[in-house]
């Protein structure tokens, strides 16, 4: 049970506080309502472009990290399809220093030149390092517009393509800025050893003086239900075939969400889960197996990858997630099974409790979601799935109709 | 409310962080056990680790695959059985190994540790190596090994350690061959002369209470005495060479810039170093992250770290970089390199970086784990936690004219390693 404070200042920014004496760290997280979805299609990478100008200073301080750097802190931020998180953590006693400089880059950024230019520049070279330059860093370039129409979560956070970052321009950046950074916008947690008086005045005397600005709504296009089986090969230098398979699946906020987020562990939490014990251990068909969620905002992806072994093919592969999926569809997962993901459940929630930044940032998400108390409230969720549950959204998840495959085929073979 | 936002708010220097010691306790065979029992959540993290060099397997692999084969299955329970036992109590196994030091961790809830804890010791006591699970393990490793080889950062860390170390274990890495000249026999060899009682230490974090202690020396206090690992082959010193590897299609970069250093640890020349380390490439204000992101925008990240293994101190700069800007990026790399050995460091640079590692300091004492994390740094290099102390001590008292020496002494550019693998130009 996570403890919170909550209160709303006049220009619409949320805060959260959270109080743990057991530390003399403070963490600071502060959450935009602003993510990839929120791009234009023809300019994509924006959202995390822009996250890099945060840090490129603001109206009255030259650079943001030098004055957090001398207050013994540190900072970082990461952009998603659906938020933008920035977060500092800092010695307790030296908190104020973090409401100046974050409240000042919402204040007002600098938009100098040389900001754009560089960060142009650097997130280039993220895309070359993280996207191009590794072996299968082009997977979510490709699975994502196969499996979405519509919707922007059809490209990924770092952009379709390189050029439209650098066809970023000031014009650009500054538009973003007030459409989305707004204090109404924002959702701003300090956990530690801080009292709520504290965080109070600190909140009214750093931010309350920063004007609301137009509430940005979101209207989204609606992804229309898939009902056509998509497949697309690609040939790449790669030493073996890897293959991709997306089904779409329910919202963060669905209660459904928590079903197959277990089926997920069922099938590739831990060595003793499916597909592993099967497929790697007992019936050697893949050198490396996963499954997982994206566990975005909106309606996400529930994917199935795989580096088949030597000698078996992209189709065998497919075959055998079917047969899987068939299983899961068709046998009640024992009562132990289910018993043992809840458990793993359990405990990596407490595992994930133990810092107060990772408290700050989920007391923020949750508060997106709608309520900081969603935090209180996941563990129940995971619990009261039931074994008919998961058997009911594997079959309405799991449909040829609903799917997308990428063949990732390697040139050498 | 009128607010200054031009001014800063006022600071306060960190002078002194609390390093709690670790209780002491000695299992019936000797193994020494150090608790950190301060934590909030009812959570627990038993490590144990086996100071075992890399070097006592015929090649590399040997002490990898035993590794990563731990837990898989054991005397009395065939693969897949054990894991899943452990599974089902929400625990997890992690295991790593390094040049110098194996480690076998447990993390579980502390109210799961008496169904636990007897799992644990038979993952660690009991472990074997069936044929089969060898063989499906090496084909996937060999696997996941020529895809990493695909990657500049991989291939550069392999050139430079190459380099670096020489003939010394350190440069010697796992190559395509050994998947096909490991066996079983190899693994239960290493296994049973080094995963025992005298390579071993166990350190616990987290929040119980004594019964945890008797139930570690229930499970571990048996464990055989086997061989004691030799660990002692120092090296202090590297050649300076520049080697460069091409990489067809690649359209990044690895970079590496670096040397052996001869330098003693936890001495007050050693914490002058870490300064100097940290103005060079150690944080995110550092030198060569504002002149080569911040200023060029020539790469994503840069760094430089100071590492200190059981038998040789490293200083190494790391990137990954544009092709186009390869070259541009070491005439930097150098640049720096040469200003921060001929001119002294501004005061005001030296309070940030000051601030900023007492900062860092006072996090990682944050917390059981944490704590614990800190103190296996230390403990296996000689130290204990009174290593912080004079840390912090060294970091509020060091002038500029001393890291001046300790950059002329260590960090000249001429007697750098470098090596690169990827491509000189587009």
């Amino acid at each position: 049970m996570i403890g919170y404070n909550k209160f709303t200042l006049k220009n619409g920014l949320r805060v959260i506080h959270h109080h743990d004496e057991s530390t003399p760290i403070a963490a600071f997280n502060i959450l935009y309502d602003v993510g990839a979805r929120d791009e234009d299609p023809n300019k994509t990478g924006f959202a995390h472009l822009f996250e890099h100008l945060m840090f490129g200073g603001s109206v009255n301080i030259e650079n943001f990290d030098t004055p957090l750097q001398l207050a013994g802190g540190t900072s970082n931020a990461f952009t998603s399809n659906d938020i933008t998180n920035y977060y500092s953590t800092l010695p307790k006693q030296n908190l104020e220093t973090a409401f100046w400089l974050d409240s000042d880059r919402l204040h007002q950024l600098a938009f100098t030149p040389k900001s754009l230019e560089v960060q142009r520049s650097v997130v280039i070279e993220e895309f070359k390092q993280r996207y191009l330059n590794q072996p299968y860093g082009d997977v979510w370039l490709l699975l994502r517009p196969l499996a979405y129409k519509t919707h922007p979560y059809q490209w990924a956070t770092i952009g379709k393509e390189i050029k439209h970052i650098e066809d970023a321009t000031m014009e650009d950046v500054k538009a973003f800025f007030y459409k989305h950074y707004g204090p109404q916008n924002a959702i701003l947690c300090v956990a530690g050893d801080i009292e709520l008086e504290e965080v109070k005045s600190l909140s009214e005397k750093w931010f309350g003086n920063i004007d609301s600005r137009t509430k940005y709504e979101r209207n989204l296009p609606r992804e229309p239900k898939q009902n056509e089986f998509r497949e697309l090969t690609v040939e790449r230098d790669v030493p073996n075939d890897a293959i991709y398979m997306a089904f779409h699946m329910p919202a963060r906020n669905h209660k459904d969400y928590y079903t197959a987020d277990l089926i997920s562990d069922i099938l590739s939490r831990g060595q003793s889960s499916r597909l592993f014990k099967e497929y790697v251990m007992e019936n050697p068909k893949f050198s490396d197996v996963h499954a997982y969620v994206s566990g975005s905002m909106e309606e996400g992806l529930f994917v199935f990858s795989g580096n088949p072994s030597d000698g078996v093919t992209l189709e065998e592969a497919q075959e055998i997630f079917w047969e899987v999926i068939e299983r899961i569809q068709t046998e009640l997962v024992s009562e132990r099974e289910l018993e043992k993901v809840k458990n793993k459940v359990e405990s990596s929630m407490v595992f994930g409790e133990m810092s107060v930044l990772n408290k700050a940032m989920s007391l923020c998400f949750y508060e997106l979601m709608g309520d900081a108390d969603l935090i209180n409230q996941e563990a129940n969720k995971y619990l009261s799935v039931t074994r008919e549950d998961l058997m009911r959204v594997a079959k309405e998840m799991f449909t040829k109709e609903n799917c997308s495959v990428l063949n990732y085929k390697s040139k050498r073979n | 409310m009128n607010v200054f936002r031009t001014e800063a708010p006022g600071i306060k220097t960190i002078s002194d962080v609390h390093f709690p010691t670790p209780q002491e306790y000695t299992l019936d065979n000797g193994i020494k056990v150090h608790a950190f029992n301060l934590g909030t959540q009812d959570a627990v993290q038993i490590d144990l680790v086996f100071a075992v060099s890399r070097n006592q397997g015929k090649n590399p692999l040997v002490a990898k695959a035993v590794n990563e084969l731990i837990g898989e299955a054991s005397i009395q329970k065939p693969s897949g059985v054990l894991n899943e036992a452990i599974d089902f109590h929400g625990a997890f196994l992690e295991s790593t190994y390094s040049v110098d030091h194996s480690s076998v961790s447990l993390f579980t809830l502390t109210k799961k540790l008496d169904d636990v804890l007897p799992l644990f010791e038979e993952v660690v006591l009991e472990a074997v190596f069936p044929e089969r699970e060898l063989d499906i393990y090496l084909k996937n490793a060999k696997q996941k090994f020529l895809i990493s080889q695909e990657k500049v950062s991989t291939l550069v860390k392999r050139l430079y350690s190459q380099k670096l170390y020489g003939d010394h274990y350190y440069g010697s890495r796992t190559e395509p061959n050994h998947f096909e000249e490991v066996s079983v026999a190899d693994l239960k060899e290493f296994y049973e002369n080094f995963y025992t009682q005298s390579n071993c230490n166990i350190i616990v974090s987290g929040k119980f209470d004594d019964s945890l202690i008797s139930g570690l020396n229930r499970s571990f206090g048996k464990m055989i005495k086997g061989k004691k690992s030799n660990m002692d082959d120092k090296i202090f010193e590297s050649k300076s060479e520049k080697h460069f590897q091409e990489k067809e299609g690649a359209i990044q970069s690895g970079v590496r810039v670096g040397k052996v250093l001869n330098i003693a640890y936890g001495t007050e020349e050693y914490f002058q170093l870490k300064v100097l380390n940290t103005i060079l490439g150690g944080y995110f204000g550092s030198r060569l992250m504002s002149n080569i992101r911040e200023d060029k925008g020539y790469t994503y990240g840069i760094g430089s770290s100071v590492s200190f293994l059981k038998n040789a101190c490293t200083f190494s700069i790391a990137t990954e970089v544009g092709a186009d800007v390869t070259k541009n990026t070491l005439k930097e790399i150098y640049y720096e390199l040469h200003k921060i050995c001929n001119e002294k460091v501004s005061d005001e640079e030296l309070e940030i970086v000051k601030n900023y590692m007492l900062g860092s300091i006072l996090k990682s004492s944050d917390g059981a784990f944490s704590l614990a994390q800190q103190y296996k740094g230390v403990y296996f290099l000689g130290e204990d936690l009174t290593f912080f102390e004079r840390y912090i001590n060294a970091i509020s008292s060091v002038t500029s004219a001393q890291l001046l020496s300790v950059a002329q002494k260590f960090l000249l550019p001429e007697t750098m390693l470098e090596a690169v693998v990827g491509k000189m130009s587009l």
